[in-house]
């Protein structure tokens, strides 16, 4: 799916709809080109004629003296479609469709943008948009967008499904003194998607790191399949909008397609190794960092400042990202001592306090500089009465190039840190307004690095057959016209995949409930069998804990009496009577299928802990065996599992191995769509789970 | 002298007609016993299965005698499986029991009807056959629903024949009431079927206490245990923006509002109308602003786990099967049949048939 080069490194230009009125977007773009420096041709089509900046517009396609190699459309939708076939016929390899009027209006605009995919497939053409800003290449002198300015060259790629964000970004860009390598608004995503231009930007020597703003992913299997491979070989931070309810429904709005759930997001951007930004400011925090600086060799990180509050800060908010703060060796210390006046502090945070000038910065920094446990330093200065701020700003880079140590600063202030800032900025160092800010780049650096050196667990769909006994099940239900399965179905499926249930039995008077409960060990449970009931406690359903032939017998009296009461339409099959299981801890085991990502698995403690605390996790699945141990670990209740004050540890490796069962389950099936395992317990290690009670809803088959 | 209630269909007004006929031939002077030949509300009263319907007039009606007397059959999942294979289950021996040892301490014994005619036959307790092994007089109570109603009443009355006395229309909708009193009364009159009374559509005796909806949902009160009491006559469902629900909320009051449990909005809204109960679907607790606001107001809130669509189908359900449980509903009920019912018309009626 990789796209020709002539997208980003055309050595000609036609803009489809160049205007000389300055109020149009056909003008934006063409003088944007001009302005950019260009080196190849540009041409300017329009029926009407014209001139910009000394150029002259052919009056249509026909009238071009040569080959065109790209072409950008901003003309109404149904010119774009006809004269794509021209196009292609002068050499045109790649387009850029701004022009808005698809799918974004919906009904006609609809029908219009099957039409241009159609007559870009029919012409092997690969197009960015439409409805989208245009794109940028800095390092060829490209800009064939309508944002305002250009940013200059440097190393961060940006694609963006949002038009508007992104010339916010790169008015931001611009003023910070940013550069960027590749900015590319992908608009409808007609053609080119998101995964289209990862996968490009992953093997583009001018790019460092990506980012991107989606609001939807479209095949989402195959981007996080992508991103795997992406992200192993560069950093990818993305900002994905409608996370939230009400977002979402905005998206699906705007974007006119189902948006996949916030859950399967998260999990499968873990999965992917992405980084995750939660805002735009954030976005660029974390791009900055990785722009700039290597990524640190070492988690700890050192903090160097001229006052404690904004250090007290940062220390937070590294504890917070799980950044170990580094130990200042018993050398280092001797030198600091010998330094930094009595008051200082010897300590991380080393403060040099607010009396500090450059020097005693530069001291400070020297006498660490060589510490040996630290990957990064963080260099925090507050504007006070003695301070050197440019000065100072000098001595950060002179004391720490070719340390190896990654370096960020914030200079906190307005006016009188200013010029310091920008000499932070020349010099590579990434400056940032607040320390926390700061330390969150860090910890994405460091969050990215461990990714890189662990590398991602395996990701592989088993090619293997169904079990036929779980097939047979499933095929008889939907052979019925039924969506949902009933308990004894689940139950067949689910032991077909090895979970075990508790010996139970089907009594249909209390004769047979009290047989049943004497051919059982220990106590039973009893629960009400009636396929129109769901919630079979709310009817007064289910009993628990009962140890003898009377309590059964009355049990199965009051469960059937207060059915028939509650729900008098019913159909009472009868009563299930169960062994309890003894010793065990109350679990919930789910999947459901995502419409981007589909299988996502869901693991967590039952009861409260899934009801009200919502404890759970989710994976895209598959899931490897260290995913599924990640999963059991890390629920805030995982203590609890793992022997917390002396309970028996829960048998976890028994968990793992119905993660993957659910796992494997849910891709050998693509018909089951929903699962819920609840609860299911786990025993004491060693001895295993118990399932007790299970749904699951099933279809045609999606994916 | 046994007088049977019958109907032709459920929560047609049995109970209300055996309550307030009771209730008021017993101020005159006349003890009145009560059975119910075959329950079918089982409710576990110490251990054993009773009908809820038998027990409630029993204790209203004051009835000394014990619970197996009022209810001698009670329907439980192991009576219905042994008629299923066929065993002998003698279940009218029991009921003669019942009845004849009410009889004998009342002057007159009603025997509380099963939803229909055909209701217990495959018990082998058929109401032709209770009706004449007891040899009653049959008061036919019917919800009226205009052709229908005619259809069943006809039919009823050929079946009974003689033993028939007359019938009663219950819950006639205002538009119907003068009609059914002229045109419907003489119509069946002509056919030798006296109508003892037509009683009104009563919003009391359609509403439901917060406490019974709670139950019958089922839901978990939240909050307001308080207003457990309260009577509700409606209910709305907030699904719609906040502007519109107010509009609609305003216009109905002692309403219950059914909504999501995320739709705060809605539920502030409703709590500045005249809303007796917030039902929040969804499984969905509602905020601590809306609960505080709630608890101010006295505003019970219940939850429950259904969505909203499933909520309301069975709020219909209920509203449809209302039973007479609460204080006002009998108090009402008991003043709706002496204003509707001629009472001592019944009574001489069943006086005039026995010496017949």
């Amino acid at each position: 799916m990789v796209f020709p080069p002539e997208l980003f490194q055309p050595k000609s230009i036609v803009v489809l709809g160049a205007s000389r009125n300055p109020g149009k977007v056909g003008h934006g773009v063409f003088t944007n080109l001009i302005r950019s420096g260009f080196p190849g041709e540009i041409y300017g089509v329009n029926p009407a004629g014209g001139e910009v900046l000394g150029r002259t517009f052919h009056r249509d396609i026909g009238e071009l003296p040569g080959g065109v190699d790209l072409a950008v459309f901003v003309i109404p939708p149904r010119q774009v479609i006809e004269a794509i076939p021209l196009l292609a016929g002068k050499g045109m390899k790649a387009a850029i469709v701004i022009s808005a009027g698809f799918k974004e209006i919906g009904g006609e605009g609809a029908d219009l943008e099957r039409d241009l995919r159609e007559a870009l497939a029919k012409a092997s053409i690969r197009a960015v948009g439409p409805n989208c800003l245009g794109v940028i290449n800095t390092h060829a002198r490209m800009n064939a967008s309508f944002a305002v300015g250009s940013p200059p060259p440097g190393s961060i790629a940006f694609f963006s499904q949002s038009g508007a964000l992104l010339t916010g970004v790169l008015d931001w860009a611009v003023s910070a003194g940013i550069g960027f390598s590749k900015v590319v608004s992908l608009g409808n995503k007609a053609d080119i998607s998101e995964l289209d231009m990862m996968l490009y930007l992953a093997d583009d020597p001018e790019t460092r790191v990506i980012l991107g703003y989606v609001e939807s992913i479209d095949e989402g299997r195959r981007f996080l399949r992508a991103a795997r491979e992406v992200t192993a070989k560069k950093p990818v931070i993305l900002v994905k909008a409608g996370a939230t309810a009400a977002g979402a429904r905005a998206a699906s709005s705007h974007t006119g397609s189902l948006a996949g759930f916030e859950r399967a997001y998260s999990a499968a951007f873990r999965q992917g190794g992405l980084l995750r930004a939660e805002t735009v400011e954030e976005l660029c925090d974390l791009a900055l960092g990785f722009a700039l600086q290597q990524v640190p060799e070492k988690d700890r990180l050192l903090i160097v400042t001229n006052a404690g509050g904004p250090a007290i800060m940062a220390a937070d908010a590294a504890e917070r990202l799980g950044i170990p703060l580094a130990e200042i060796s018993a050398d280092s210390r001797e030198r600091l001592r010998a330094v930094l006046p009595p008051t200082a502090s010897l300590g991380n945070p080393v403060d040099v306090i607010g009396d500090a000038r450059a020097d005693r910065y530069r001291e400070a920094l020297a006498a660490v500089r060589d510490d040996p446990s630290t990957g990064s330093v963080l260099v925090l200065l507050t504007p006070q009465a003695m301070t050197e701020p440019e000065e100072t700003a000098r001595v950060v880079v002179s004391s720490l190039s070719g340390s190896g140590k990654t370096v960020l600063a914030s200079f906190l202030g307005g006016e009188s840190v200013r010029a310091a800032r920008a000499i932070l900025g020349e010099e590579g160092i990434p400056q940032y307004s607040g320390p926390e800010r700061a330390v969150r780049a860090l910890g994405a650096m460091i969050a990215y690095r461990r990714i890189r050196e662990a590398g991602l667990p395996p990701w592989e769909e088993p090619a293997r057959a169904p079990l036929p006994a779980a097939a047979e099940i499933l095929r008889d239900v939907l052979s019925r016209g039924r969506r949902t399965l009933g308990e004894e179905e689940s139950r067949g499926v689910l032991e077909s995949y090895g979970f075990r249930f508790p010996n139970h039995a089907l009594a249909r008077t209390s004769e047979e409930a009290v047989a049943a409960f004497e051919g059982m060990e220990g106590s039973v449970a009893m629960k009400i069998v009636s396929p129109g009931i769901l919630h079979k406690t709310e009817v007064g359903g289910v009993r628990l804990n009962l140890r003898s032939a009377e309590d059964v017998a009355r049990a199965f009296l009051e469960i059937t009496s207060s059915v028939r009461r509650m729900s008098p339409a019913a159909c009472i099959v009868g009563v299930s009577v169960q062994e309890m299981v003894a010793g065990g801890r109350e679990l919930i085991l789910g999947m459901s299928r995502d419409p981007q990502f589909g299988p996502l698995l869901m693991f967590g403690l039952g009861g409260i802990h899934v009801e009200v605390l919502q404890d759970v996790t989710f994976r895209v699945a598959p899931v490897s065996r260290e995913e599924a141990g990640e999963m059991v670990r890390e629920i805030r209740a995982y203590p609890l599992l793992a022997g917390f004050r002396g309970g028996d540890p829960a048998d976890e490796e028994a968990i793992v191995e119905a993660i993957l069962s659910i796992s494997r389950l849910s891709l050998d099936f693509p018909g089951i769509l929903e699962l819920d395992i609840n609860p299911v317990m786990v025993l004491p290690k060693g001895r295993g789970l118990m399932a007790i009670d299970c749904r699951m809803a099933i279809g045609e088959g999606e994916r | 002298m046994n007088l049977y209630i019958a109907s032709t269909s459920g929560y047609s007004g049995k109970t209300l007609l055996a309550l307030g006929l009771s209730r008021i031939w017993a101020a005159g002077g006349v003890s009145v016993g009560y059975v119910k030949p075959l329950g079918k509300i089982p409710v576990m009263e110490e251990g054993k299965v009773v009908d809820g319907d038998a027990l409630f007039l029993a204790k209203e009606m004051g009835l000394p005698s014990p619970r197996e007397d009022v209810c001698p059959v009670v329907i439980t999942q192991d009576l219905v499986m042994a008629a299923y294979h066929g065993k002998p289950l003698r279940l009218l021996d029991q009921v003669r029991g019942a009845v004849e040892k009410a009889a004998s301490r009342s002057d007159i014994l009603i025997l509380g009807g099963a939803a229909n005619l055909r209701d217990g036959f495959f018990l082998g307790l058929s109401p032709l056959d209770i009706i004449s092994s007891f040899d009653c007089r049959v008061l036919l109570v019917d919800r009226f629903e205009g052709e229908k109603s005619m259809d069943q009443i006809l039919w009823a009355a050929g079946i009974l024949g003689e033993r028939l006395l007359g019938a009663v229309l219950n819950h006639v909708a205002p538009s119907q009431e003068k009609f059914a009193r002229n045109v419907i009364r003489r119509y069946f009159e002509a056919r030798g079927i006296r109508v003892f009374g037509v009683i009104p559509v009563d919003p009391v005796m359609h509403s439901i206490s917060v406490g019974t909806l709670a139950e019958g949902l089922p839901a978990t009160v939240e909050s307001g245990e308080g207003g457990l009491d309260m009577m509700i006559e409606r209910f709305c469902v907030g699904a719609m923006d906040v502007e519109g629900a107010l509009r609609v909320f305003r216009r109905i009051p002692r309403k219950a509002v059914v909504t999501g449990g995320m739709r705060a909005d809605i539920q502030h809204a409703a709590l500045e109308t005249d809303t007796r109960c917030l039902v929040l679907t969804g499984g969905v607790s509602p905020d601590e602003r809306v609960r505080h606001r709630a608890r101010e107001l006295g505003v019970p809130v219940l939850v429950v786990k259904e969505d909203t669509m499933a909520t309301v189908e069975r709020f219909e359900h209920l509203l449809g099967r209302l039973r007479i449980r609460e204080r006002v509903k009998i108090d009402r009920g008991v003043s709706l049949v002496g204003e509707n019912v001629d009472v001592a018309g019944v009574l001489a009626s069943l006086k005039g048939a026995q010496r017949r």
